[in-house]
């Protein structure tokens, strides 16, 4: 087998050296200015009606700049394959933990 | 209420103010952006949070960052020296001990801990000292492997 440059070397992974430095970003080690964090409210219920999200007491917290529920975005969809109308947030029913 | 903590990170004094519930992991990551130790379960069990407090490892998220006060704590990032990697960051770069990479801080931290108590580990002893560290890529041989091969190097550098 001829000699190669590329087959039967060992070659050290390109992002090795920055991930034994702790130097790698992964998506929980980006901070931006003025960055929110968020927090998911799951459905405590398998199947249930919303009857009425009260979302008073989180919007008095100190420091929140916004509650978002269903009504907020009706009409977001997203998936990909064989479903794609899932709902960014439940609306008006819940179908399952979580 | 926020209380002043003062300690040593890497060889840097540094005082900072923390709330008595702030993990060490926290005040790390947060307060610091010293993202290098990674938070993986943040209840001790799987080690990606590892550093060294005094030279022996911890579980950063179990540590109070008051209870940290006056030590003398090492990260991942204090190994590294400009542009020369510590000898057991240097052997997971060459024995391939790093695959996605996440749980690469915690056992580097081990395996540096462990040779400073133990100078030429055996295997067994490698594999328990990283025995509170958990790697769902690797199956761990190449860390193992990484990590003697590193003690070997670190012996012929001090004889």
């Amino acid at each position: 087998m001829p000699d190669s440059k590329v087959l039967g070397q060992n070659y050290p992974r390109v992002d090795a050296a920055d991930k034994v430095s702790g130097r790698s970003q992964y998506a929980s080690d980006i901070y931006l200015p003025g960055m929110l964090m968020c927090k998911v409210l799951q459905s405590p219920k398998p199947h249930a009606r919303i009857l009425h999200i009260d979302t008073s007491r989180a919007q008095n917290l100190p420091g929140v700049r916004a509650v978002i529920t269903g009504r907020d975005v009706p009409d977001a969809r997203f998936g990909n394959g064989a479903v794609k109308d899932k709902r960014l947030f439940a609306l008006d029913k819940v179908r399952y933990i979580g | 209420m926020p209380h002043p903590v003062h300690l040593t990170i890497n060889a840097e004094p540094y005082t900072l103010l923390v709330e008595p519930y702030c993990s060490l992991l926290d005040m790390l990551r947060d307060e610091l952006q010293l993202t290098g130790t990674k938070k993986g379960c943040d209840e001790g069990d799987c080690g990606a949070c590892t550093v060294l407090m005094n030279g022996k490892t911890v579980t950063s998220c179990m540590v109070l960052a008051m209870d940290a006060r006056d030590q003398d704590i090492t990260t991942v990032e204090g190994l590294r020296q400009g542009n020369t990697l510590h000898p057991v960051q240097a052997a997971f770069v060459q024995y391939g001990g790093v695959q996605c990479g996440f749980c690469t801080p915690g056992l580097i931290m081990s395996g540096v801990g462990l040779l400073l108590e133990n100078q030429q580990p055996t295997e067994e002893e490698v594999r328990f000292a990283i025995g509170g560290n958990l790697c769902r890529c690797t199956g761990y041989s190449k860390v193992v492997q990484a990590i003697l091969k590193a003690a070997e190097t670190m012996q012929a550098q001090t004889s």
